[in-house]
């Protein structure tokens, strides 16, 4: 059975801004560095490997494993086009954004990734990846929203369920892939 | 945010909000500051007449002298238009397979690596001031992978790690199949007889032209590997891919010896003295053996921006990874440029 313990990024730079981020990226702050450093510690178990997307962000987290980084690209946040880069607070004028954050089952994707995009990839480089660490543990890096998707997929249900659950950075959460079972933190 | 790349300073001001002074000293990039050779300059009206030719296919005269220069066969050599053309072939060279980069490391090759869906691995070094490379996980990572990147002298560091250490990759690669990418862009500042040029099969040596002889606005690089890798990224580049111009430059280039000599000494006694400077100040320093320093001091991001407000651009560490923005690299510049940079960092430390 693959235990897979998922991490959002530490906070960044652009999260502390309040901008935008996607396909982004800016450094983790000195707060998102104690946030991972803390989350590693928890780790108990030794990991058969460590995996992050390919923003920078999440490689400067992964790297506090102190093991090798697989980097893959399926892992990114979603793509947010035109959005990203800019201010959250002057995104709440724009009625498509204000949709994708508060309605995002009514949110059709038009120069943002759709969710149901980024599910799959996330997915399918969660499953490639278990299928490498059949029984073994294993960390992997990625992103607020991504993994939200994520964690409503394996456990079926609808992404409104997780949708307005706030990952903080560096938060984890503990998945039993083949079993689909998901718990809160590290454990 | 910050520029992923040196040598662009008013992109630093612009990204930051920060009016930039009136007089900039730019010590985020590498190149020789001394210019291209005087004798390139003089004869540059000359290489006008080149223009209404197509430039040779082959890459003469620049091929047959750069071979020479190597003492290896002209099959053996790939011309580029910069290394960082080299560098894009070989990343689709291994597109779609496992690559093991060593950071922290030149930025370009994950760029260029994922481009082409490279899965990349990464692996930091064991000690950032020596660029000690992690041989144990080295040893683990291998047999998954189609080619491993050193860069080798380091950029950003400047190290170069024990040649024991080196070699030990280079055997471990070959029982595994895997080929080596040395990158010996900042060899010539260093020690040339320490080349891996023309000694394994599986080891591909990219080289530059750019920053010893200051044309990084000509394009000019390659890469000297077996005949079968050589052939294979040949086949992959455009047709004319290196203009007439640079292979005519790059030919005069190789007769400048002496320019070579003087670019060695002038940057071995400046990187000693500031690297002296720095370790008086309480830095880390690493072992540099090229053009550039690398340091760690109590706070880079305060003197980061303590030093753009005077107008002296150091180069970032943010996108190099294994260094988290705490490390700055300086290159080696004009003696007035030193003068500022040293009258800079004595009022940051003295506070």
């Amino acid at each position: 059975m693959t235990t897979f313990y998922f991490l959002r990024h530490g906070e960044t730079v652009w999260n502390k801004e309040g901008k935008l981020q996607g396909w982004l990226d800016s450094p983790l702050t000195t707060t998102g560095c104690a946030q991972v450093q803390a989350t590693v510690q928890d780790v108990t178990q030794p990991l058969a490997a460590v995996y992050a997307s390919t923003s920078g962000r999440a490689i400067q987290t992964a790297h506090y494993f102190q093991q090798p980084v697989h980097l893959d690209e399926r892992l990114r946040e979603i793509y947010l086009g035109k959005w990203q880069g800019q201010s959250i607070a002057a995104l709440q004028q724009n009625d498509e954004y204000l949709t994708y954050c508060h309605d995002p089952t009514r949110y059709i994707a038009q120069h943002t990734e759709s969710f149901h995009e980024l599910t799959t990839r996330v997915y399918e480089a969660c499953t490639a990846i278990a299928a490498r660490h059949p029984h073994a543990y294993v960390a992997v890096v990625t992103h607020g929203v991504a993994l939200r998707c994520l964690l409503a997929r394996i456990t079926q249900q609808p992404l409104l369920t997780w949708w307005h659950n706030e990952i903080q950075g560096g938060q984890g959460y503990t998945v039993e892939w083949q079993q689909q079972r998901i718990r809160e933190g590290i454990q | 945010m910050l520029p992923s790349h040196g040598a662009n300073p008013h992109y630093v001001y612009e990204a930051l909000q920060m009016t930039p002074p009136q007089t900039i000293y730019d010590f985020s990039e590498n190149v020789n500051v001394f210019g291209p050779p005087p004798q390139i300059i003089k004869r540059f009206p000359q290489y006008v007449d080149l223009v209404k030719r197509y430039p040779d296919p082959l890459g003469e005269p620049f091929l047959s002298a750069i071979a020479h220069h190597h003492n290896v066969p002209r099959q053996q050599v790939v011309l580029g238009n910069g290394a960082s053309e080299i560098f894009s072939l070989l990343a689709r060279r291994y597109a779609n397979k496992n690559v093991l980069l060593i950071e922290p490391t030149f930025a370009e090759y994950a760029a260029t690596l994922q481009a082409n869906h490279v899965t990349i691995t990464q692996l930091i070094v064991t000690d950032v001031l020596t660029w000690e490379l992690p041989i144990t996980a080295i040893q683990e990572q291998l047999p998954h992978m189609a080619a491993i990147y050193l860069c080798i002298p380091n950029n950003p560091t400047g190290a170069y790690p024990a040649r024991e250490q080196i070699q030990a990759v280079i055997t471990m690669a070959a029982q595994h199949g895997c080929e080596v990418v040395i990158d010996e862009a900042f060899l010539d500042w260093y020690d040339d007889t320490k080349t891996y040029i023309h000694q394994f099969n599986h080891v591909i040596v990219v080289r530059s032209m750019t920053k010893m002889y200051a044309i990084p606005g000509i394009r000019l690089g390659y890469a000297i590997a077996h005949d079968n890798v050589i052939n294979a990224l040949k086949q992959q580049a455009p047709h004319w891919h290196v203009n007439a111009i640079a292979l005519a430059i790059g030919t005069a280039c190789l007769q400048e010896t002496q320019y070579v000599e003087q670019a060695r000494q002038y940057a071995r006694l400046h990187v000693q003295q500031l690297q002296k400077a720095l370790t008086t100040y309480g830095c880390k320093v690493t072992n540099s053996v090229t053009n550039y320093v690398c340091f760690k001091p109590p706070d880079a991001k305060a003197l980061f921006y303590f030093a753009l407000r005077e107008g002296i651009v150091l180069r970032h560490t943010e996108n190099f990874v294994g260094l988290n923005g705490e490390w700055l690299r300086i290159g080696i510049k004009d003696e007035q440029s030193m003068a500022k940079l040293y009258a800079m960092l004595d009022r940051w430390f003295q506070k």
